[in-house]
């Protein structure tokens, strides 16, 4: 298999959770954690912005909405994706705003369901889309960490066995019993990642969350992420800031307006993606000086 | 478990050397079979239930945290699930005895009456409220985590059922203290809280995936609840209602789920007369299907909640 993949490519993987692959090949391939085959998703829009002045005049159009059964769009937010993740694998995935990387992870974290397709997990899915998730003001810090590592899907018991490393990674000892509307919002956010650093998952999925959080925890952070891909997880990560992609990924996948542009390894794809932004740039400049 | 080893050309760079080249996954296991495949749901899918049983130390944890809020920054905490029923019990007890002249049935103090009913409708629409609105309440959850959805609504149910047990703990203490005693009735009660727990979840299974993409709702509710204590026999005993109400309104307390259970809790807790065995049959039924369409609406629609809410 080569190590990069062009459009078009993508229809060329093979199925792996429907081939016994070990008695065909010699050579072990690797660990599988993720493969995704044909995944597309399509979201219903508004077509026209509704400005009804009165509660009649919405009602009337409502009446008449109903009657020609809706005026919503289709829009393809991911169209036709297809990729493999092995173990130890961390991924960057880069894109525009709006190209779908959002999407991409909350399909595989199971947050929003696909309109076709399919992905196979071979082990259990920690997703990080948002610092904090299920975090309550009015709780203190100990009681989060346990509201919010069950949100994530840990049992009680492991985060009993986790708690210190929580606290000591966090760095929030002192004020484990003061309720989260008290901490800074740089606390809050330690705390958060903090627990979800301590997944036992095996694929973790992060979504642009370390932009938050002081340059220290920054580095912190990336330097755990980077164990946990050293322990064998897989990781996909998303992330507008290409310096830290660059330092923590080894594949990258380029996604443009919800198909896979290019697959492979890192510093190919942060190129291509610079490339990919200039032709747009280009195209831009082209088309304002046509308006002009 | 097979250990499989990472072919160079496909080797991940960065942390090759780490690993110390040879490429196998250290404390991390995988499957050789997919733990799980994610695809477009079909209609078999309503009948999974498996994730319930994964998470179910999160439905402890939700309705743990619920309560907790509830009464953080409170000077009386909990004990405000003591004053609720007493202090509406109260308003009962002038409104409908001291202005509206109505006795208490069968030598039961009307204050211990009103009381023992508010407990039930408290019940009733503390799920109804709570559960409804746990979807959109928590819609920044559901749109970045992945969790059963109907575990929102069924930790309302607990919280809720943490309330009544309270309650019915601080009323038997009253009753006790004013020298009443219970019968063989009281072994009915799981069977009457049952049917008000499904007839109420079913409900707000419904309401609340509704309400997920129209907030409309949201104002119906608490008006058609108001308009729900009349048609329901709370302050007064379906007797009263039925022989003092003119007779086309009597189909709205028959045809009302709710007057067979709240009847069947009092002659439960209060030993009353036990509802005709219709009435009960009825008010059961209804409650049961309740249920089952609601839960049945909740997992076809809960597959849209993340895109619409
Ligand atoms: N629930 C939804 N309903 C309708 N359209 C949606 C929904 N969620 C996302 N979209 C659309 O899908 C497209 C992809 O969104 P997505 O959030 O995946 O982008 P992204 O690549 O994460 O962008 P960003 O870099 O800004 O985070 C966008 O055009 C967005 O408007
Ligand atoms: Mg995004």
């Amino acid at each position: 298999m080569s190590s990069s993949l062009k459009k078009g490519d993508a229809q060329a993987l093979p199925d792996y959770a429907d081939q016994d692959y070990m008695i065909l090949d010699l050579s072990p391939p690797p660990q599988l954690a993720l493969s995704v085959r044909g995944l597309s998703k399509t979201y219903k829009i508004a077509q026209s912005i509704d400005d009804h002045v009165t509660a009649a005049e919405a009602l009337a159009a409502w009446v008449l909405k109903g009657f020609r059964g809706g005026r919503y769009q289709d829009f393809k937010a991911i169209h036709d994706v297809s990729f493999d993740l092995f173990a130890g694998d961390v991924m960057a995935i880069l894109g525009n705003n709006g190209s779908g990387k959002s999407t991409l992870l909350k399909l595989i974290s199971r947050i929003t369901e696909p309109t076709n397709g399919k992905i196979d997990l071979y082990g259990r899915v920690g997703s990080l889309l948002e610092v904090g998730s299920g975090f309550h003001p009015e709780l203190t810090g100990r009681e989060n960490i346990y509201l919010n590592g069950t949100i994530l899907g840990m049992s009680n018991r492991e985060i009993d066995r986790e708690f210190d490393a929580i606290v000591e990674f966090a760095g929030v000892e002192k004020f484990l019993d003061t309720p989260i509307k008290r901490y800074s919002s740089g606390m809050s956010v330690r705390l958060a990642f903090a627990v979800a650093a301590h997944l036992r998952s095996e694929i973790l999925i992060i979504d642009e969350v370390l932009s938050v959080g002081d340059q220290d925890f920054q580095k912190q952070c990336l330097e755990r992420m980077r164990t946990l891909a050293q322990d064998g997880r897989a990781v996909l990560f998303v992330s507008h800031h290409l310096e830290s992609c660059r330092e923590l990924c080894n594949k990258a996948l380029v996604l443009n307006e919800g198909s896979i542009d290019f697959m492979g390894d890192i510093e190919a794809g942060l190129e291509y993606y610079a490339d990919l932004q200039q032709v747009n740039d280009i195209g831009l400049l082209k088309r304002s000086q046509a308006a002009r | 478990m097979l250990r499989l080893c990472t072919p160079a050309s496909l080797k991940p760079s960065t942390i090759a050397s780490s690993t110390g080249g040879d490429g196998t996954a250290g404390a991390v296991e995988y499957s050789t079979q997919p733990l799980r495949t994610i695809r477009p749901s079909s209609p078999l899918d309503l009948l999974d239930f498996r994730d319930l049983i994964q998470y179910r130390d999160l439905l402890a944890t939700l309705a743990w945290r619920d309560i907790k809020v509830r009464y953080r920054q409170t000077y009386l905490g909990a004990f405000w699930v003591l004053l609720q029923p007493i202090l509406g019990a109260s308003v009962f007890f002038i409104v409908f005895h001291n202005i509206g002249l109505l006795p208490g049935p069968q030598g039961v103090p009307y204050f211990v009456f009103s009381m023992s009913s508010l407990i039930a409708w408290n019940f009733f629409t503390s799920i109804l409220n709570k559960a409804s609105n746990s979807l959109v309440n928590n819609s920044q959850l559901i749109s970045k985590v992945y969790f059963p959805r109907l575990l929102l609504p069924l930790s309302s149910v607990l919280s809720s059922t943490v309330d009544l047990i309270i309650s019915i703990l601080v009323l038997t203490a009253i009753m006790a203290f004013s020298g009443m005693t219970f019968d063989y009735c009281l072994a009915f009660l799981p069977l009457w809280l049952m049917s008000l727990a499904m007839l109420a979840s079913g409900l707000s299974f419904l309401i609340g995936s509704l309400m997920v993409s129209y907030r409309d709702v949201q104002h119906i509710l608490p008006v058609a609840l108001q308009m729900m204590l009349y048609a329901s026999p709370v302050g007064y005993t379906l007797d009263q209602a039925l022989t003092r109400a003119p007779s086309d309104l009597h189909f709205v307390f028959r045809l009302n789920p709710l007057s067979g259970l709240l009847e069947g809790f009092r002659c439960s807790l209060l030993g009353l007369a036990a509802p005709d065995a219709t009435t009960i049959a009825f008010s059961i039924t209804v409650s049961a299907i309740v249920f089952l369409t609601g839960l049945v609406t909740f997992k076809r629609m809960e597959r849209r909640f993340a895109d619409v809410i």
